[in-house]
């Protein structure tokens, strides 16, 4: 089972991968796929919006015979991804407490 | 369907937007389709879903991410964000509710620019009709005719004003009702899939 992926949780998985090196719209979509429910067409929008609020830029490079697009963080895109996994880290918690009962007892 | 069927819908349906816009989104899919390799076309292409479902989104998130320039292209961009709505898999009731609803915001959007848009109208006749009254007078009162002509060009300006303010209020109008529509259309998504 895996979970929807989307908003703010997704763009920030976008920007997470791309920390580890810039890629390509196929083997990032492979890549996130692995891990969550997305279909092979939402990381389009996904990235260009990205792109356009400047988080990431694009540059092309000849493989076999054609062009592949790269996508590359920038540094507004690694201060999103701090913001994004500041704020994960704080739903994840409340989530934690909510699902597994974690610390639910100190509360009492 | 093949891949070649499948840029071709997808450039005709992104045929509303600008040149670059249109050939980055399809550049995408070409190469998506090179990575995959044709022996998993069909595949890929199922994973896709429909090139017109693709278009509609990536059409919404064009109006509703630069603001327009006039009131014609923040229509457009309105009406992009509505097909994206409607190319929505909907249950019908629902479907009800929200053609409701965009057409009530219509209707009080659409008010208001008709609002101002007629004041500036009724300004601009107002100081017009002044000025030809005032001239019929010429021959029996000069100083009317200067008071009439006076009074009459500057409510002819105050019209002008209007009518120019009114293409601003029309244009942001538009674009804060694409944007809205938009933020419908993303909480929409983001429950349904993703």
């Amino acid at each position: 089972m895996s979970f929807p992926l989307g908003g703010a949780l997704l763009d920030g998985c976008v920007l997470a991968v791309l920390t580890r090196g810039d890629t390509y719209g196929y083997a990032l979509t492979q890549n996130l796929q692995r891990a969550a429910s997305i279909s092979e067409s939402t990381l389009y929008p996904v990235l260009r919006r990205l792109q356009k609020d400047q988080y990431l830029e694009t540059y092309d490079s000849p493989y076999a015979g054609r062009n592949r697009r790269y996508y590359k963080i920038t540094a507004d895109g690694r201060q999103k991804l701090t913001h994004i996994q500041e704020e994960w880290s704080e739903f994840r918690e409340t989530i934690n407490t909510l699902l597994l009962e974690e610390g639910a007892n100190e509360d009492e | 369907m093949n891949r070649k069927q499948f840029l071709q819908d997808l450039r005709r349906e992104l045929e509303a937007l600008p040149f670059e816009e249109r050939e980055t989104a399809v550049t995408y899919y070409e190469e998506y389709f090179d990575e995959a390799g044709p022996e998993r076309e069909q595949e890929t292409i199922s994973g896709f879903g429909t090139p017109a479902k693709i278009a509609a989104q990536l059409k919404a998130e064009y109006a509703v991410n630069k603001p327009p320039k006039t009131p014609k292209e923040g229509f457009s961009k309105v009406w992009m964000v509505i097909l994206a709505i409607f190319a929505f898999p909907l249950a019908f009731p629902l479907a009800i509710v929200i053609a409701a609803l965009i057409f009530t915001l219509f209707a009080v959007f659409v008010s208001i620019i008709f609002a101002f848009g007629i004041s500036a109208v009724a300004l601009v006749l107002g100081g017009l009709a002044c000025i030809v009254g005032g001239f019929a007078v010429i021959a029996a009162s000069p100083a009317t005719t200067l008071f009439f002509v006076g009074g009459g060009i500057a409510i002819l300006g105050i019209g002008i004003i209007f009518a120019y303010g009114s293409h601003i209020v029309a244009t942001k109008l538009m674009g804060a009702f694409a944007r809205l529509l938009g933020r419908m259309l993303s909480r929409m998504r983001e429950r349904k899939t993703s």
